[in-house]
């Protein structure tokens, strides 16, 4: 990059100073007395390639007007041309430009551009930045930097871990692992508390086993004892009991077992003494029943005749059905005697319709006769007539058509045949140009088109030769047109003749069409009326054939037929019409005979019919007749009784029957009554004998008197109410009641015995029912040996000692639970696991931490280590061309510069006999010399490997002696070659050495505030 | 009359309790997805044994992961061999190196089914109908680190219990044991092939490799008159990313009183798959989480389980390194086990990704870097260097230690084996790469454009 041209528009002390010519190759020179500016143009063109310091200041003010700012032009190496511009009052004011190449201000300063301040400070060279930059320049790093690289490696490393932070992540994997490590050792330690709590827990489940069975042996005794606490109310109830049902065996009565053995023959006894009383006194009632219907059925039987007695009056049926029968038999004789009656009534009405249809047939055949003609044709004939006589009609009538258009046929025939001839003529008319006077009409305008064409040429050639040929020459124009014209006509007349003759032709062939097509017409009437003719002719014969009266001739060509014809055919319809009248008034006729006929068949036939009727109603009449004479006969009555009175004695059989039954039940009913009576004073007897009553047989005895005297005595009232007297009265009623009552006394002294039983057996099954069948007997003895008031001590005691096991138990079982939780936590708990994995995880990720770490560090390392072979084993090219230049400045003394690049600092000096010295033992001028000298080894290797820029020497050779401030001149003058050199100096001396070096391209003055080229 | 035929389960290594390695902080449901991963092997060994009806079941050492396992876990396997005896199945159990017989044991009524052998080589008889069909011996270890050669303790029993034919019922030999010497496994109880010979018994219920191997099959054995079979099952749950496939239990079947056949049988609920991943030629990061979800769902279609652990591990160059490192590690590891958590479920499944291991570099050429003569070329060389020496690796850790404060980040470094270091020099040579030839504009490392 080299500097072409600046534009100053505001800076220092310059105000619109622009310099051009710059870039045109080797040093350009700027000369000035002190103050004349020329640090301020050397901060110039550093403040427009870098901007402004940031935090400073804006550089260099300007102190004569314009903006605070100006204009580079720049040539880069390769030719490309650029421009800087910069307002340093404007946002653009920071920043370096584009092409510098990242260079930064402060190393450009101190390489680059820079003074005698800079020069004879060392430092600049040393920092970190200039070194490395300028290493990595000369390492083949291209445009990257091995500082940056350091300083993010260092970056790298420092994000993962350092000694002072304890949140970057190596510490904290450190940490992390460290804690995990100790939460499993605490786990782990815990794992021993497994086997204690095994052994605590098996301890305590003996212990609690040992309560265990202590509570339940005390839950067994409080059982027990609460068990007699709640049975001893009920022991002592039973014990009672069973005392007094001891009282009650002792004092029982032996002779109430005898009583209570028959206790229900006793409870029998009353009842049965009720019964016995009223059957008694019904004993004497029947007896009076008795006597009465066997009266009446005495009485009954006289009335039916001497023939009845008892066994017949048994024997006849007197039944519903034979009643039923008997009534039956009586309806059909009289139903028989009705019907026979009708049928007869029937018979004579249909004798007499028989005869009313007789007569009216008579009639019906004599009119018939009366109407028929002597030779009537059929109905057939008559209508065939008719239809033939009509088709004739049609026929003749078809005829007369076709013979009419056959006349117009005809006539359009010789119409046409006439047009014909009209046209012929027409075309020959047309064909032969008619007359001498239409030949001339046709020849005339041709002839007066020749002459007036020979008349215009005459006239043509006689003005030419003349004076006035204008006049001639207009006339022949005119005879010209007028031949013209007149040929014009002639050619007009010749197409209209064409044209006539072609319409000739034409009618011509039109007439001979129509003519042929009248011919062909005429020969289809023609025909027509051939077939017409022969249609009549067949009708016609037809008629004749079916004898129809016809006139004279036989066909119908002949035209007196065809006149007479339509006359004898109206005759011929009209004969029809009559016969076919005739007919249809002789067919109703035949019809009323038919339906007459029919009539007097039909009134036969009921006749017949009801003549039937009648015979069968007589022989049904017989039949009931002998019937019911067959039906006395079996019950042995004579004939001619009627139903009526069979009816009659039915009802009397019925009474006596009704007498006789009663009768009869009233004597089973006192059998029976004196079977029951009876049976009762057996019964009381009996139970007194058993018991031992004498007084009981006395009573029997009297119930036996009484009982034979109702059912034996006479049927009167007296004997009855005797008999009744001495049943009541009788000593039988006192004796039952005797026997009750020692019954009722014998069942009390048992109720009050079983009450005892059962009281205690309640008590006794109510305390069984307490205790189980094995404990029985103990709780029995256990109530007989203790009082109430023992129990309730013991089980007071008891309860207590229990409720302490069970407080025991209870804190047990909690310890237990909190024991057995615990070791099965540990069983299923993942704890150490979790430690486990989490110690594995930490130490992995320190793992990967170290080794990302481990990853740094080494490369780190080996940019070390390759720096470290590069400076040892292949100088830098900037060393080398720093010793030339050295060499070149110091005039041999100093052959050899001995520098490690990366640590500038350590820079020694070898002469050519490799004596070597280090800085600090040179001159301060040689000093000068030497830093110069890496200087422009630094900025040639930099410009080897980057874009050249512009070294810009404020006043660096004051501290060298003339020869070698020559040979500074001469080699800054070939370092131009490289790249630009701008040289600022305030001594001519200086300047001359630079002109002296030749290659001074151009030389400017400052003063006042002027740039002047010279 | 003959023996009658039975078959009988030998299991090892079932690591109860194991709170599983490779589990990254934030993953507790992980953790506890792969704790019950070993819960659920357990639960299938039993229930292979009640449907095989086996006649017994061997369990030959490191039972529980450690030797202070919680009492829940002891009471799984208490639940687990209490339900077998109650189906009349005898458990024989020894103690390994995890689970030695000084290990904490909680107090639990173990059925009389239930055999725990002790530091001496002790013998019990199985009895079918009336009759001893086998006599299995086994040994526990007395402390977590036995060397001494165990085998030799084992010589079959003449006459074990009275009035049977010793030579006609199976003897079997319980023994948590190193055979070989093989290296990768710790080298406890360490015997010969030929010491096992040597002691007479049948089968050699063996444990503590981790993967299913015959040593000797059926009628393979190298006993002189007798054959004999010695046989790792293989731990019943893989534990980590290191033990990949299958892992189950071995149905041993006899007939005659001899092994006919060793049937393996998967008891795994969960399988860990290991993936390689290239994304030199991938677009965008979908493709990587579609790449691994379609991995893990063959692995589920190939195990019939549902359950898949996986690694990652991303290489290839130029693609989407830059993204990956701009993401950060942690953040794509994040990134992809969410993504993979969800495609899981939308697969119906449980997918979990056990790490992932960004080993992407950008798209540079390291021959023409190194032609370069720049730092660059110094930088890669110095790798270079550091990875071919062990000690200077070693060296190198040392170093940088001194760096960290906190001494269990110490430790962890400490800890790294020369192999992961070579990887973490790897890295860093990719991420100073990375710094060195971005551009200034970027805010990380990146490769060059």
């Amino acid at each position: 990059m080299r500097i072409d041209s600046a534009f100053i528009d505001g800076y220092g002390v310059f105000s619109g100073q622009s310099m051009d010519g710059l870039a045109d190759g080797g040093v350009v020179l700027f000369t000035g007395s002190n103050e004349a500016g020329k640090s301020t143009l050397r901060h110039f063109f550093i403040d427009m390639l870098f901007g402004a310091r940031r935090r400073s200041a804006p550089p260099h003010p300007p102190l004569r007007g314009g903006a605070h700012g100006g204009l580079l032009h720049i040539i880069m190496q390769d030719g490309d041309e650029r421009s800087v511009e910069r307002s340093f009052s404007g946002p653009g004011r920071y920043g370096a430009c584009a092409e510098v190449g990242g260079m930064s201000r402060e190393l450009y300063s101190n390489v680059f551009a820079f003074g005698l301040p800079e020069l004879v400070t060392f430092e600049g060279l040393t920092g970190e930045e200039a070194a490395s930059r300028i290493f990595s320049a000369g390492a083949g790093l291209g445009a990257s930097s091995y500082a940056r690289a350091k300083q993010q490696l260092g970056s790298a490393m420092d994000s993962l871990g350092t000694r002072s932070s304890r949140n970057r992540p190596l510490n904290v994997a450190c940490d992390r692992l460290s804690e995990a490590l100790e939460r499993l050792e605490r786990i782990k330690r815990q794992q021993g508390r497994y086997s204690e709590l095994t052994r605590d827990i098996e301890a305590m489940q003996l212990e609690r086993d040992r309560l265990a069975r202590l509570a339940a042996q005390l839950e067994a005794d409080i059982t027990r004892l609460g068990q007699l606490n709640r049975t001893r109310e009920l022991w002592e109830s039973m014990e009672t009991a069973r005392r007094e049902l001891e009282r009650l065996k002792a004092a029982r009565v032996p002779a109430y077992d005898a009583i209570l053995a028959l206790a229900s023959r006793i409870d029998a006894l009353g009842p049965a003494l009720e019964r016995w009383l009223a059957q008694v006194h019904e004993a004497t009632q029947v007896q009076v029943r008795l006597g009465s219907a066997s009266a009446r059925a005495r009485d009954s039987m006289l009335r039916l005749g001497p023939a009845w007695n008892e066994a017949r009056v048994e024997a006849f049926d007197t039944s519903i059905e034979a009643r039923q029968l008997v009534r039956d038999y009586g309806e059909r004789i009289a139903d028989a005697d009705a019907r026979l009656r009708v049928a007869q009534a029937n018979v004579e009405a249909a004798l007499r319709a028989v005869q009313e249809c007789t007569r009216a047939r008579g009639d019906v055949v004599a009119e018939r006769e009366r109407h028929r003609p002597e030779s009537l044709p059929d109905e057939a004939v008559a209508r065939g007539r008719l239809a033939a006589a009509s088709a004739a009609r049609s026929a003749l009538a078809d005829l007369n058509a076709a013979s009419a258009r056959l006349e117009a046929d005809l006539g359009r025939l010789d119409g046409a045949t006439q047009a014909a001839e009209w046209a012929a003529a027409a075309r020959r008319q047309a064909a032969g140009m008619g007359g001498l006077r239409e030949k001339l009409a046709s020849a005339f305008p041709f002839m007066v088109a020749v002459a007036a064409a020979v008349a215009a040429l005459a006239v043509l050639a006689e003005g030419s030769s003349a004076a006035g040929a204008g006049g001639a020459t207009a006339t022949a124009l005119l005879l010209a047109a007028v031949a013209a014209g007149a040929g014009t006509v002639a050619i007009a007349q010749r197409k209209t003749r064409a044209g006539r003759l072609n319409a000739a032709i034409a009618a011509e062939r039109e007439a001979a069409s129509r003519m042929q097509a009248a011919a062909h017409a005429r020969a289809t009437s023609s025909e027509a009326v051939a077939a017409a003719r022969r249609a009549l002719d067949d009708c016609l014969a037809q008629l004749a054939k079916m004898g129809a009266p016809l006139p004279s001739g036989q066909t119908a060509a002949a035209d007196a037929l065809q006149a007479a014809l339509p006359s004898a055919l109206d005759a011929i319809e009209e004969q029809a019409r009559e016969h076919l009248a005739v007919l249809r008034e002789i067919a109703g006729l035949n019809t009323r005979l038919k339906r007459a006929d029919d009539s007097l068949d039909e009134g036969r036939g009921e006749l017949e019919r009801r003549r039937q009727e009648l015979s069968e109603a007589g022989r049904t009449r017989e039949r009931a007749a002998r019937d019911w004479a067959a039906w006395l006969s079996r019950a042995g009555m004579p004939e001619s009784t009627r139903p009526d009175f069979v009816l009659d004695v039915f009802d009397a059989v019925n009474a006596v029957r009704t007498s006789l039954a009663e009768a009869r039940s009233a004597s089973e009913m006192l059998a029976r009554l004196k079977v029951e009576i009876q049976g009762f004073t057996d019964e009381v007897a009996s139970v007194c004998e058993a018991l031992g009553h004498d007084a009981g047989a006395a009573a029997a005895e009297a119930a036996a008197a009484a009982t034979a005297t109702a059912t034996t005595a006479p049927p009167s009232s007296d004997t009855l109410a005797a008999a009744v007297a001495t049943a009541t009265t009788a000593r039988v009623p006192q004796l039952v009641a005797t026997l009750a009552d020692e019954l009722r006394k014998a069942r009390a002294a048992r109720e009050q015995l079983e009450k005892a039983e059962s009281r205690f057996a309640s008590l006794s099954t109510g305390f069984a029912a307490s205790y189980p069948e094995a404990t029985l007997a103990e709780a029995l003895a256990s109530h007989g040996a203790t009082t109430a008031e023992q129990i309730c001590v013991e089980l007071a005691t008891a309860e207590r000692e229990l409720a302490a096991v069970r407080e025991s138990m209870e804190r047990l079982a909690g310890e237990y639970a909190l024991l057995v939780q615990e070791k099965e936590r540990m069983e299923g708990a993942d704890a150490q696991l979790v430690a486990e994995i989490d110690v594995e995880s930490a130490r992995q990720e320190l793992a990967a931490v170290v080794r990302n770490w481990a990853v740094l560090a080494v490369a780190r390392r080996l940019m070390d280590a390759a720096v470290e072979s590069y400076e040892t084993q292949r100088q830098p090219a900037v060393m080398r061309e720093a010793s030339e230049t050295l060499h070149l400045i110091t005039g041999g003394r100093w052959a050899r510069i001995v520098a490690r690049v990366a640590e500038l600092a350590t820079i020694d000096v070898e002469d050519a006999r490799g004596a070597r010295r280090s800085t600090e033992e040179l001159s301060y001028g040689t000093q000068q010399q030497l830093y110069l000298a890496v200087r422009c080894g630094l900025v040639r290797e930099y410009a080897k490997r980057g874009e050249p820029l512009p070294v810009i020497l404020d006043d660096v050779l004051v501290n060298f002696d003339p020869e070698r401030a020559a040979a500074t001149a001469v080699a800054l003058s070939d370092l131009s070659d490289s790249c630009q050199v701008l040289v600022f100096t305030c001594h001519p001396e200086m300047a001359q050495a630079f002109i002296r070096a030749g290659k001074v391209s151009a030389h400017f003055e400052l003063a006042d505030g002027q740039i002047n080229r010279l | 009359m003959s023996l009658p035929d039975f078959c009988f389960v030998h299991a090892a290594d079932l690591h109860l309790g194991s709170p599983f390695s490779g589990i990254i902080a934030g993953s507790e449901l992980a953790a506890q997805r792969l704790v019950s991963a070993s819960n659920r092997a357990l639960d299938a060994l039993v229930r292979l044994c009640n449907e095989r009806r086996a006649a017994f079941l061997v369990l030959a050492g490191d039972v529980f992961d450690s030797t202070s396992v919680d009492v829940r876990t002891q009471y799984q396997l208490y639940s687990a061999l209490s339900s077998l005896a109650h189906e009349g199945i005898p458990s024989f159990v020894s103690w390994g190196n995890h689970d030695p017989l000084g290990s904490w044991r909680a107090t639990f009524n173990w059925p009389p089914e239930v055999h725990f052998f002790g530091a001496d080589v002790g013998w019990h008889e199985v009895r079918s109908s009336g009759r001893t069909i086998a006599v299995v011996g086994g040994v526990s270890y007395a402390r977590p680190e036995v060397n001494d050669n165990l085998s030799l303790k084992f010589r079959r029993p003449p006459h074990p219990h009275g009035d049977h034919d010793p030579d006609r019922c199976l003897c079997v030999g319980v023994l948590h044991c190193n055979v070989g010497v093989v290296p990768e496994h710790g080298n406890y109880a360490p015997c010969s092939l030929n010491d096992l010979a040597a002691a007479g018994i049948d089968y050699w219920a063996l444990g503590h490799v981790h993967r299913h191997k015959v040593l000797a099959g059926p009628g393979e054995g190298v006993a002189g008159a007798s054959s004999f079979a010695a046989v790792y099952p293989g731990a019943t749950q893989g534990r980590d990313i290191t033990e990949t496939g299958a892992h189950g239990c071995c149905v041993v079947h006899v007939s005659g009183g001899r092994v006919a056949d060793i049937e393996f049988v998967p008891t795994d609920d969960l399988r860990w798959l290991n993936l390689t991943i290239d994304t030199g030629a991938m677009r965008g990061l979908d493709e990587i989480v579609s790449t691994v979800a379609a991995s893990c769902s063959a692995e589920c279609a190939q195990s019939g389980l549902d359950a898949v652990a996986v690694r990652v591990r991303l290489f290839g160059r130029g693609g989407l390194h830059r993204e990956l490192s701009r993401q950060g590690a942690g953040q794509v590891e994040r990134w992809l086990r969410e993504s993979l958590e969800h495609e899981g479920r939308a697969a119906g499944r449980w997918w979990w990704l056990e790490s992932v291991k960004d080993a992407t570099a950008p798209d540079i050429d390291h021959a023409a870097l190194k032609r370069s003569g720049g730092l660059v070329a110094e930088l890669i060389e110095a790798a270079n260097r550091l990875s071919e020496s062990a000690a200077d690796l070693e060296s190198l850790v040392r170093s940088i230690e001194q760096e960290l404060g906190p001494p269990r980040a110490r430790a962890a470094l400490a800890s790294l084996s020369v192999d992961e270091v070579r990887d973490i020099v790897a890295e860093a040579e990719t991420y100073a790469l990375d710094l060195l030839l971005a551009g200034e504009g970027e805010a990380g490392g990146g490769e060059s454009a």
